[in-house]
């Protein structure tokens, strides 16, 4: 009953992860007629030496941190908003979360048009007087990467809402209401009590935006394409690059392994974390 | 979870949860009345269109093939989502209850898989698809759904089935019942919690896929939606309008889903990422 799995896991993820590993230490277009030639480690020196590789592994990291930390802070204070349950809390609890379920790619495009030249955004900072020339958000290198953060912010946040609120559901009532009779104010509640009985929590949701933000593409790739001038390009949209339209399959896939061994460091500490959970 | 007592704490949190729920809805809502315009009114400053032209919505579906894109997700998602349902039920089945010499080393080899991003893999999955020939195939790209979706079914599943009592499995066992009617006769009726979990979150995770479909498929007429959708972006010819009704009309399913399981999308989610 285990094999059917087995075969599909070995074939489309195992298999996999040693070819990626094969190809790159290779030269190779990706084609079955076109010639394999072994190199070694040639093209991580490749990419060590590769300052556009450098940028993308450097925006990828600050947008997985300042992700991470956006997510958390905005994510946990509106969980927290909600279980006051006073009036307005429960459309925001309906319509937040619903971002995080719709395709990125969608995303993408609709904060493509709202961020144009035309778009809405601008239509404020004008009515508002604060620009008087509409602002080239996508266009521009000092917006790009800061525009791709905010978009999945506001795409993301309702999903770190609904861990964090499913999370202060476990906090001791009689913790709480002892700290009310203490007299103890809102703001003291929330950092003495509510974070630390909640911190582990904290841990797991911030290791998964940070599984998710190294992965980062759809938005990038439909919003930038990495550009303007690779001021928001991302270790996969480089890879893709190089791998797909290049098809410099070897440099490709060395990207590819960085990304991966990103990937299981997080992994393994979110595991480890969580095991702690339960 | 807090008793406030002050009326103005209470209306001040209020207006704050309006104006963050108005924030995430803005955006969306210029987006939508963008899609209702005519071309020309595309650039003017107005929220809502003079003339309303639901038109473009037709004109998006027919121009883009929307329909053709919408077939092909159907077919992926479906397909994916019962074909990791059912093997992933087996594994598991076999993983709690047929215990075999080295059971815990595969099912913790199967659970490395979460670890793995699919971004990193589709340039080997390319290779072999073109090597094997499952290269633009849509029903190769359900099973590599599967490849993806099987870690986190099967830990799910096993999570839950560790929780039903033996005894019903080993008094079918004593009735002679084989072992796969037991887990569809006796197991899947107790378990239906954890399968529309497992549902919800592969539909998720395949329906809005875009760079797996974006590498595997090469033709028009193998595009899922997200793909077909995000082709018209680089034409800078494309009208707004359009493209505003084409992203509109591609959040309907799940926007629709949303509204009718609510709870169950938010109960999903969580046991995805606090389980998983």
């Amino acid at each position: 009953m285990v094999v059917p799995s087995l075969a599909v896991f070995l074939g489309l993820i195992a298999i996999p992860i040693v070819v990626v590993g094969l190809v790159s230490l290779s030269e190779w277009t990706g084609f079955p007629a076109d010639g394999i030639r072994w190199l070694g480690i040639e093209n991580y020196r490749t990419i060590a030496g590769d300052d556009i590789f450098w940028r993308a592994l450097r925006n990828t990291l600050l947008f997985t941190g300042l992700t991470t930390l956006f997510l958390n802070v905005i994510g946990f204070g509106v969980a927290l908003l909600i279980s006051t349950r006073v009036r307005g809390t429960g459309l925001l609890r309906a319509v937040i979360f619903l971002p995080a379920l719709l395709p990125s790619v969608l995303v993408g495009l609709m904060w493509q048009r709202v961020l144009d030249a035309f778009g809405f955004v601008n239509q404020i900072l004008q009515w508002l007087g604060v620009a008087d020339q509409p602002i080239f958000f996508l266009g521009d290198e000092q917006w790009a990467l800061w525009v791709i953060i905010g978009v999945t912010v506001w795409q993301f946040a309702g999903y770190d809402m609904i861990l964090y609120y499913a999370g202060l559901q476990s906090v001791d009532r009689s913790m709480l209401e002892a700290a009310a009779l203490d007299g103890a104010r809102t703001p003291a509640t929330v950092f003495r009590v509510i974070i630390p009985s909640i911190w582990h929590i904290v841990g797991v949701v911030a290791l998964l935006n940070i599984i998710g933000g190294l992965k980062i593409f759809d938005v990038v790739f439909v919003m930038t394409r990495g550009g303007p001038n690779r001021s928001s390009e991302v270790l996969a949209t480089y890879m893709f690059e190089q791998g797909f339209r290049f098809s410099i399959m070897g440099v490709a896939s060395a990207i590819a392994v960085v990304i991966v061994v990103l990937a299981v460091i997080a992994s393994v500490a979110r595991f480890r974390l969580a095991r702690r959970l339960v | 979870m807090f008793e406030l007592r002050a009326t103005w704490a209470k209306a001040g949190l209020s207006i704050l949860a309006v104006v963050v729920a108005v924030t995430v809805v803005l955006p969306v809502a210029w987006v939508g009345a963008l899609s209702l315009k005519t071309g020309r009114e595309v650039y003017n400053q107005k929220f809502l269109p003079d003339e309303w032209v639901p038109g473009n919505y037709i004109t998006a579906w027919q121009e883009f093939g929307l329909g053709g894109y919408f077939v092909n997700s159907v077919f992926v998602t479906v397909v994916s989502v019962v074909l990791t349902i059912l093997v992933s039920l087996l594994a598991a089945h076999a993983f709690t209850w047929l215990r075999f010499p080295g059971s815990d080393v595969v099912f913790t080899l199967l659970l490395l898989g979460i670890m793995i991003p699919p971004a990193a893999l589709v340039l080997p999955l390319l290779i072999e698809a073109r090597h094997l020939g499952f290269y633009n195939d849509l029903f190769g790209l359900s099973l590599v759904y599967v490849a993806f979706g099987l870690p986190i079914s099967i830990l799910i599943f096993r999570g839950f089935f560790a929780g039903i009592p033996g005894e019903l499995v080993e008094s079918a066992r004593l009735d002679g019942a084989r072992e796969w009617k037991i887990l569809f006769r006796v197991i899947v009726p107790v378990a239906r919690p954890a399968v529309v979990t497992v549902t919800i979150l592969l539909f998720l995770a395949n329906w809005n896929d875009f760079i797996l479909a974006l590498v595997l498929m090469r033709d028009a007429d193998t595009y899922t939606l997200p793909v077909g959708i995000s082709q018209f972006i680089g034409q800078y010819a494309t009208p707004h309008e359009l493209i505003a009704a084409a992203s509109i009309i591609g959040s309907v399913p799940v926007f629709i889903l949303y509204l009718v399981l609510e709870r169950k999308f938010q109960q999903g989610v969580t046991a995805g990422a606090l389980k998983g």
